[in-house]
């Protein structure tokens, strides 16, 4: 029993994202959990080696007991790699930079193939305000739960007739209730106080009804969490006015990537949320938002991307492979940094390149 | 913007959001929202979105002119920020705005 609490209590511990210098309880590891964990490296497109790159070099500073295999994914290959999918299936763990979708010509993308193939059903996003980071809204801190398998992104299209296109949304009981299921889970172990439902059932009353059906089932269940609704296009509008009212939200995929995006872009940007893709036996962690977006050509060449989202993403999976001492560590240094407001680069008003940013977060180290 | 119909519904409402809200915008964001029993009862409901969108109808019949008047008032009432509904930080009932605008008129 007191070892099935050890868990629970460090998540528990974990739920807020500014934590304390000192832990009120110690984390009692049983031998051989400090065995160097193996995690597969996907630096990917884009600035996606460069961000990686960033989270290389502060893991080797903390001699954090993880090692990377590395491997060269780009968006513009067919599949991803089987060697690449079988060392994701080894170890269980992935850090990704961004894999580019090419629009249109039949590609798929190899982002979604990815949560497809290993059952990511779930893309969780933590938009929060930073200290050091003022925007328009205080008290920002919104965990985004997004379905991530199917709804308006099955990739089932067809022309019916030339210059008519019908487009399948598909969502199933199966995958509404897990995500629900997760969500709840998730609001329970972090200490979360409200999930929010986030459809659009008045239009799509069958598609969105059984979403909104399952969430409700699932609420019956944890009446300690308080469980409310919301219909996406007020959701878009109190994120952008009011966004203080909302907790944790659960949504389909498509409502999901837009209210991720929308919350990140108001609690300070995508250049600093983190997030990741968890399924029941795999767990890749990236860019919180928007993790398609592999950057521009201009800011490859520059060298300035922002490497805090990833460096937070890579903290919360230090805690998945529970080294929450490591995690508080790399995570004080980055808020450090992001307080002093000394190093930033331009999504964040200032002109730091990303090495910059990566050696003032190792001289924050501890 | 020009957008397919999902994405317009939730961008108009995210863009009438950061501009003042869903309570002022002419046009017609979240038009299915008629609030709720509370603001019937008081009746403070928000008439400056309305308001405008009956000036956008005035110049769609070509009655400029008085689309140009009903205009000026609401904009003066909104500037001088005496009678404001509950949404945009005031108190005022749905009638005293309109009064305020009635006074405005030229």
């Amino acid at each position: 029993m007191a070892r099935r609490s050890v868990p629970v209590l460090k998540q528990l511990l974990s739920n807020s994202p500014i934590l304390n210098q000192t832990r009120s309880v110690t984390y009692m590891p049983r031998p051989g959990d400090g065995a160097p964990r193996a995690v597969t490296l996907i630096p990917g497109d884009g600035i996606g080696p460069l961000v990686t790159g960033a989270v290389e070099q502060v893991m080797e500073a903390m001699h954090a007991p993880i090692y990377f295999e590395r491997y060269d994914v780009h968006g513009d290959m067919k599949r991803v790699p089987e060697e690449v999918m079988d060392s994701i299936r080894k170890n269980k763990v992935c850090l990704k930079g961004g894999l580019a979708t090419p629009m249109g010509g039949g590609i798929n993308s190899l982002n979604m193939q990815l949560r497809k193939e290993l059952d990511l059903y779930a893309s969780l996003v933590n938009c929060f305000n930073l200290p050091g980071l003022p925007t328009r809204h205080e008290n920002v801190d919104i965990v985004v739960i997004r379905e991530n398998t199917e709804g308006e992104y099955s990739g089932l299209e067809h022309e019916v007739v030339p210059g008519v296109v019908e487009s399948l949304k598909v969502i199933t009981k199966f995958c509404s209730e897990r995500i629900a299921q997760y969500a709840f889970e998730y609001a329970y172990l972090n200490n979360r106080k409200k999930v929010t439902a986030v459809h659009k059932a008045n239009i799509m009353k069958l598609a969105d009804g059984l979403f909104l059906e399952s969430c409700r089932e699932v609420a019956t269940k944890y009446p300690g969490i308080q469980y409310n609704e919301i219909i996406v296009d007020n959701c878009c509008m109190q994120l952008v006015s009011k966004p203080e009212q909302f907790d944790v939200m659960v949504t389909p995929n498509l409502y999901g990537n837009l209210v991720a995006n929308t919350a990140a872009g108001i609690a300070g940007g995508t250049g600093v949320m983190p997030g990741g893709n968890v399924g029941a036996d795999h767990a890749i962690f990236e860019q919180g938002a928007s993790a398609g977006n592999v950057g521009n050509d201009k800011l490859v060449e520059q060298k300035k991307a922002n490497p805090v989202a990833l460096l937070l993403s890579s903290a919360m999976m230090l805690r998945h492979l529970q080294f929450p001492s490591f995690a508080d560590r790399l995570e004080n240094a980055v808020e450090q940094v992001i307080k002093e407001g000394k190093y930033r680069t331009r999504d964040l008003g200032g002109h730091s390149t990303t090495q910059e940013v990566v050696d003032a977060v190792l001289a924050a180290l501890d | 913007m020009v957008t397919p119909n999902l994405y317009g519904n939730l961008v108009a409402n995210t863009a009438a959001g950061i501009a003042g809200g869903t309570g002022v915008m002419p046009g017609g964001a979240s038009a299915g929202n008629v609030g709720n029993d509370k603001l019937v009862e008081q009746k403070k409901a928000n008439p400056v979105a309305l308001l405008l969108s009956s000036a956008m109808m005035l110049r769609h019949l070509q009655f400029p002119s008085f689309a140009d008047r009903l205009e000026n008032a609401v904009e003066q009432v909104i500037k001088e920020g005496k009678y404001r509904t509950r949404d945009l930080g005031g108190q005022s009932t749905t009638q005293e705005v309109v009064d305020a605008v009635l006074a405005a008129l030229d």
